[in-house]
């Protein structure tokens, strides 16, 4: 170990601090699976599993050149390395945790977010070549053996995604609270592990519910999915459509008004026009509506989130639009949105856990009626 | 020239693979596979449908050339396979 060049010794896995050492009064009303000791050691896990990877990824490039369309990825993996306090001029030797640690630790508590570690591998075996341009984002992200993969990673047995689904789904339970007869949109419904969340959160006191996704493979995995989950005797509640977020929503059959909550899941920040597409969605809430999303959020300005790994090799960043919770809180208001909250309270989330990133915001229509 | 017998075949990988909610005998054979018109698949089904089209006929589509070429609508599909010994 080279300690002169400021590398960090290598150790097994282990959290920053010991769960029980957490202050978890933030958290404490969440629904459980949104924040455990095993979500917290997850989480961490793949903060370390990234930054592992990031580091991997360098070393294997070495002297080579980097593609001038790949510079964009280049910076990301030496803007994350600074953000985990590595140094990527020190290469695998900054890593803080030896590869067969974090081996051993995925295994032993990786199982329930295995698509998760999957996904990264496979940015990580492929990051070199993609820097020197000899493959490209989609070829690797989207090959025929990744669909499934994605489909797992989507899925409510991801421990490590289906908690946004979750805090979502509770952030609008608490925004309707006491109210019944609602209307639902979903925008980006994707596979439906979201739509499941909040069926299985507001059941009967949602009157009518439409899934829509942009695309059509996943609009008819995420029909399947949500029809499963009504089952025979509801399936009169559901309507499903393609909606695209960047696109006019009356234009796409939903009127002005029409709805009581728009929700949406890992979706609203990859519109092209935030403030265009925040417009349309406030548009088409009735008075006493809300918006209510699920985001991974930036912890503080600027900084990175470990899974923007994977989204930052596709041509159109999907992580680009991740935001802090003062991003989203100005771009809500600005589109007219009145009252912006979330779930749990950022702020105080952030103070107890400073790479906290998941959030439920609720943002109510102007002149609200909802409590 | 693919048989009617042949193209059923081809739809019925369709509707399997893709999980479509219609029948098989609802695809026209030259309704396009792909775009607003017809079935309306997407670039993942794309994906997919080389998969489907490896496992049910045992025909590897190698290029996206060929797909482009190929995955136009039933007929194509079928007549493709039939010319690959995919569909006898």
């Amino acid at each position: 170990m080279n300690e002169a060049a400021g590398a960090i010794p290598a150790r097994p896995f282990r959290t920053a601090v010991p769960y029980a050492e957490l202050d978890l009064s933030p958290f404490a009303d969440l629904p459980a699976p949104c924040w455990s000791p095993e979500l917290f050691v997850l989480d961490e896990l793949i903060a370390a599993v990234v930054d592992r990877g990031c580091l991997r990824i360098l070393d294997e490039l070495g002297e080579h050149d980097v593609d001038p369309r790949r510079v964009g990825f280049h910076r990301f993996l030496r803007r994350r390395l600074e953000d985990a306090g590595l140094r990527a001029e020190d290469g695998a030797r900054a890593a803080p945790f030896p590869d067969d640690a974090l081996a051993a630790a995925v295994a032993e508590h990786g199982a329930a977010a295995g698509s998760t570690f999957e996904l990264i591998e496979r940015v990580v075996s492929s990051g070199a070549a993609f820097l020197r341009g000899e493959v490209d984002g989609p070829a690797v992200l989207f090959a025929r053996d990744a669909i499934e993969l994605w489909e797992r990673y989507f899925d409510e047995a991801n421990a490590a995604y289906h908690p946004i689904n979750l805090i979502a789904a509770e952030a609008a339970s608490r925004a309707f609270a006491g109210r019944s007869d609602l209307r639902v949109l979903e925008v980006g419904g994707g596979c439906g592990s979201g739509a499941v969340a909040l069926l299985d959160r507001l059941g009967d006191r949602i009157a009518s519910y439409r899934f829509t996704e942009p695309f059509p493979s996943f609009l008819r995995r995420g029909r399947a999915r949500v029809e499963e989950r009504l089952g025979a005797a509801s399936r009169e509640r559901l309507q499903v459509s393609r909606v695209d977020l960047d696109r006019p929503l009356a234009d796409q059959g939903v009127p002005p008004g029409s709805v009581d909550l728009v929700f949406a899941v890992n979706t609203v920040h990859v519109a092209r026009d935030l403030d265009a597409s925040l417009r349309e969605l406030r548009r088409a809430l009735a008075p006493g509506g809300a918006l209510v999303l699920g985001e991974g959020v930036r912890p503080r300005p600027g900084l990175s989130v470990p899974i923007e790994l994977v989204f930052a090799l596709l041509p159109q960043d999907d992580a680009a639009g991740f935001r802090d919770g003062a991003a989203w809180r100005r771009a809500l208001e600005g589109a007219g949105f009145g009252d912006v909250t979330f779930l749990p309270d950022l702020d105080a989330a952030v103070r107890v856990y400073p790479t906290y990133s998941m959030a439920g915001i609720i943002a109510k229509s102007e002149g609200s009626a909802a409590p | 020239m693919a048989t009617d017998a042949q193209k059923t075949k081809v739809k019925e990988m369709l509707v399997k693979h893709l999980r479509l909610r219609m029948e098989p005998g609802e695809i026209a054979d030259q309704a396009p596979l792909f775009g607003e018109e017809g079935l309306g698949l997407d670039s993942v089904d794309a994906i997919e449908l080389v998969s489907g089209v490896e496992q049910a006929f045992s025909v590897v589509i190698g290029s996206e050339d060929e797909a482009r070429k190929v995955f136009v609508n039933v007929d194509a599909l079928a007549d493709y396979l039939v010319e690959r010994g995919g569909l006898s």
